[in-house]
């Protein structure tokens, strides 16, 4: 799989930022060689996955509701596939981390994360999610949620508009569409 | 007999009642959609150009900046976004000058509150609404706002002798133009005193 | 005045009474009880709502201040203040029989500054893990986070509480338990889609049917208020947005109406119209967003997708005017940040009719929905009295019949000058709640239209200092936020950094009242109970 063959309607490939992870991060999966049968099987499975990401919302505090507002009508992500939102870990392939985590609430991530099946990603949406944002200097803020538990993408804003977010998960569906499913594992 | 009336009766207005629910998202049916089409309509979108999206510091041509590496934007940051290091530097008159080296801003960090734009004395940032920022690594959100080999643009050239072999606030002093002289005062006076207060 | 002195001094002589903006009284810890009740039992002006409980290090002690207010005018207020006696084991008494919405409060002085209060019948730490090391909001805290390391390590919940009790006027320690012994608990959050947040209710059952409620918090404690401690006043201005986020803009408004009135600035015409104006549109918006979760927790997802369609127009205004859609940055001390737009008054006035034809809407679709009006109709009752001894203030304190509108009672801005009515219901239910909201939109609506042509020209934001310090002094402000009142407490020692912080939260009361009101209710309609509440948990936990 090539980058440039990864398309998502709309935007073209170099208009994405970050295009040298996702270089990278094919000639990790390409290290092991390529099959040929499988590859064209992966693409299929692929393009159904990327188009059916449900997401887990880890929804804690004010990016939660520019989530719904992405949910909503104005902005309707399940043009993406993305609408079945889940309430149970176990039934997503994704969790979107909207808000500050604090002290508290860290054992909870922690388990909530292992609890989802293989395949997962995590979204970070927003500066408290990324780094702890306006809170970095509390006693009860974790800077970060990059530091419990391995991250996908990063959504920057505080919040960010639903714009956004369609934009970053579109990234992630960008990542989705080059792994592998069959053949070889890479996570 | 008054039960099955009661029973009845109930039954037809509660169906009443979901029948006139439903009559409008019947009608929802025909009014035009609101979805906005993004990424589709990506060339036509129109997002507010107060919107603060990320911080830019405007080049012009010449690949020169207003930045004067004050610091106050830094200073008046309420959780240290953005790191601002300088260089003094030996003008060829022999004058020492502060210079800008990095203007360092971390989008992941954030609050978009706006203080640094309101505070700044040289307008040199400002916030752009360009939206779509989302990357797979943390540090590319951490940005170098001045472009590679740019330089502070020149003041006038009548401003310049009475300049000469002052302190360096006082350089900048001439840049804003908006605002009346008594603020830059007060805040020229302020900049030394608060580096110290951070440190303590 | 003159009588509340009177009594006061009557009942505790050695009452120190100082006349500032508001009467301020200061009495010994094992006093304050007392004057508390006799306060409260005065049958002339009963002092039975209990504003804000906030405790404060003073330095060399701890203490507590009360602002204490009456339910019959609501713009009478007293300060009570009490020092405890000794700093290493600070004890205070309680006022939580007095005033329910104390022991919250109460709790959570504990969590953040030790202070323990005797006969309180519930004594663990609010916000905080109960091995948490220090008490934070002291000004000898050690921030050192390998005191209080980041740990993934789940935790036990622990069902019993220490307290300190006062029996035949000996204090003993002793420990209660919260649940009985064979009770069956389900939990309800931290991570549950209807909690509004991250709010976590531990419910004993009884079959179907609500036995008992434990509230605990935290699970968003930011800190924010000792964050504040160290930021200068324009920078403190950003944490208000997000408090309770869907008020944004009206609680940076009571904050900034706190450090003018603490600075003495003055506000310009045009400055305190355009937040008036946002004010309002950001109330609409919130009370969108309450009917839509409600009607989502109720399970029209239909009317969800409605009610955030509306909510999109509010928040396009908003993105225009500031450059935000849901923090938006606006009012900063001494007016607004940014000026209107050019088309400003007609995006506003356009969206006013489409509300009002959308609220139509909404009747038809969902107010007279036989599945919804079971679901809301005698259930989640409660009283006036319950609502005061807890403070519930907003729409849902009004669907009780208690007249608490700050707008009306202590008009703040130009509140003065416009003609609204204040939404009294006296059903006191969770249908009561709702047609509250709805028609506080239509109330909104009819005050912007009275704004919105008439906004004067001039300067947006009065000249400040680059550096704003306010005098010495402690200041109170309330304001009315779509939640409730919303309370700024700011004691000042002349610095440019606040020495006290505390935000008076509404939402803490709407859930402290939620194991009284759901009580023998049914499970299934705890959800619908709390969306009716509509509190927003960042706002209780700061």
């Amino acid at each position: 799989m090539e980058l440039k063959n990864v398309k998502i309607k709309g935007i073209a490939n170099e208009d994405f930022n970050d295009n040298e992870y996702l270089e990278d991060y094919i000639k990790q999966i390409e290290a092991s060689g390529v099959n040929l049968v499988f590859g064209k099987l992966d693409e299929l499975i692929n393009w159904g996955r990327s188009n059916s990401l449900w997401p887990l919302i880890y929804a804690t505090s004010c990016c939660g509701i520019e989530f719904m507002a992405t949910a909503a009508a104005h902005n309707d992500f399940s043009r993406f596939g993305y609408e079945v939102t889940r309430n149970s870990p176990r039934q997503a392939d994704m969790m979107i981390v909207c808000g500050t985590l604090v002290h508290k609430m860290a054992p909870l991530i922690k388990r909530v994360y292992d609890q989802m099946a293989e395949p997962k990603y995590v979204v970070v949406m927003g500066a408290c999610a990324i780094s702890g944002g306006p809170f970095i200097n509390s006693y009860h803020v974790v800077p970060g949620i990059d530091t419990i538990i391995p991250v996908d993408v990063y959504v920057p804003g505080c919040p960010p508009r639903p714009e956004s977010l369609l934009y970053g998960l579109m990234q992630l569906q960008r990542k989705v569409k080059l792994e592998k499913f069959l053949g070889n594992k890479q996570r | 007999m008054d039960s099955v009336s009661k029973y009845f009766s109930g039954l037809f207005t509660g169906i009443g009642s979901l029948l006139k629910g439903m009559s409008v998202t019947w009608k929802e049916l025909w009014t035009p959609k609101v979805t906005r089409q993004y990424p589709e309509n990506r060339e036509t979108l129109v997002v507010s150009d107060r919107f603060r999206a990320e911080l830019v510091m405007p080049h012009d041509a010449n690949n020169e900046h207003a930045c004067t590496a004050c610091g106050i934007c830094q200073m008046n940051c309420p959780n240290g976004t953005i790191v601002v290091t300088s260089q003094i530097i030996e003008t060829e008159d022999g004058k020492k000058k502060k210079i800008l080296d990095t203007h360092q801003w971390d989008l992941g960090m954030c609050t978009f509150c706006n203080l640094c734009v309101i505070t700044c004395p040289s307008d040199a940032i400002k916030f752009d609404n360009n939206f779509e920022n989302a990357v797979f690594t943390r540090s590319k959100l951490i940005q170098k706002l001045n472009a590679e080999g740019s330089k502070l643009r020149e003041k006038k050239k009548e401003e310049k002798p009475t300049a000469e072999a002052k302190p360096v606030i006082e350089v900048k002093a001439p840049v804003a133009d908006a605002k009346p002289v008594v603020e830059k005062e007060v805040i020229a006076k302020v900049k030394p005193e608060e580096p110290k207060a951070e440190k303590e | 005045m003159e009588k509340i002195k009177k009594l006061i001094l009557d009942t505790v002589k050695d009452a120190v009474i100082e006349e500032k903006q508001i009467l301020t009284v200061t009495v010994s810890w094992d006093k304050l009880h007392l004057l508390a009740k006799t306060l409260k039992d005065n049958a002339e002006l009963p002092f039975d709502f209990l504003v804000m409980l906030t405790g404060v290090d003073r330095g060399e002690t701890l203490g507590v201040n009360y602002l204490i207010s009456s339910s019959t005018d609501i713009s009478v207020e007293v300060i009570l203040k009490t020092d405890a006696a000794d700093r290493e084991n600070p004890l205070i008494y309680t006022v939580t029989d007095l005033y329910e919405t104390a022991h919250l409060n109460e709790r959570e002085a504990f969590a953040l500054l030790g202070i323990r209060f005797i006969n309180n019948p519930d004594m663990r730490r609010f916000f905080l893990n109960s091995d948490w090391t220090g008490f934070p909001l002291r000004k000898d805290y050690d921030p050192n986070p390998e005191l209080n390391p980041v740990s993934i390590e789940s935790k036990e919940i622990i069902d019993i509480t220490p307290r300190i009790m006062e029996v035949d006027g000996k204090l003993v320690e002793d420990t209660a338990n919260i649940f009985e012994a064979d009770d069956y608990i389900i939990n309800i959050g931290p991570q549950h889609p209807s909690t509004h947040g991250v709010m976590h209710f531990r419910t004993a059952l009884d079959g179907e049917i609500i036995k008992k409620i434990d509230v605990h918090s935290g699970y968003i404690h930011r800190g924010i208020e000792k964050l504040s401690e160290n930021l200068t006043y324009p920078q403190i201005l950003h944490f208000t947005d997000r408090l309770d986020y869907l008020s944004a803009n009206i609680n940076r408004h009571g904050l900034c109406m706190c450090v003018e009135k603490a600075g003495e600035i003055e506000v310009p015409e045009r400055a305190q119209y355009i937040r008036v104006i946002m004010d309002e549109l950001q109330r609409i918006s919130s009370h969108l967003l309450a009917w839509a979760a409600m009607t989502n927790d109720l399970g029209a997802t239909t009317a969800f997708i409605y009610g955030m369609r509306e909510r999109e127009h509010i928040l396009e205004i908003f993105d225009k005017t500031c450059g935000g859609r849901l923090i938006i940055n606006q009012n900063v001390i001494g007016g607004v940040m940014f000026d209107i737009y050019n088309e400003f008054q007609q995006d506003v006035k356009a969206f006013i009719p489409y509300m009002r034809e959308k609220l139509k809407e909404y009747d038809r679709f969902f107010s007279h929905n036989v599945i919804a009006l079971g679901r809301m109709i005698g259930i989640g009752n409660m009283t006036k009295e319950e609502t005061i001894s807890y403070a519930v203030t907003g729409p849902a304190g009004r669907a009780s019949g208690w007249s608490c509108d700050i707008r009306k009672h202590q008009p703040y801005s130009i509140y003065g000058q416009v003609d609204f009515k204040e939404v009294i219901r006296t059903e006191g239910d969770s249908y009561a709640r709702y047609l509250n909201r709805l028609d506080e939109i239509e109330e909104s609506l009819h005050i912007i239209e009275q704004l919105i042509d008439n906004i004067p020209a001039g300067e947006i934001c009065a000249k400040t200092k680059a550096i704003i310090k306010l005098p010495v002094g402690e200041f109170y402000q309330r304001i009315e936020t779509a939640k409730g009142e919303f309370g700024v407490f700011i004691e000042s020692r002349g610095e440019k950094q606040p020495w006290r912080l505390k935000f008076r939260s509404p939402s803490m009361a709407l859930v402290s009242i939620m194991p009284l009101i759901c009580k023998d209710e049914k499970l299934s309609d705890f959800i619908g109970i709390g969306g009716s509440m509509d509190y927003v948990i960042p706002d209780i936990d700061r």
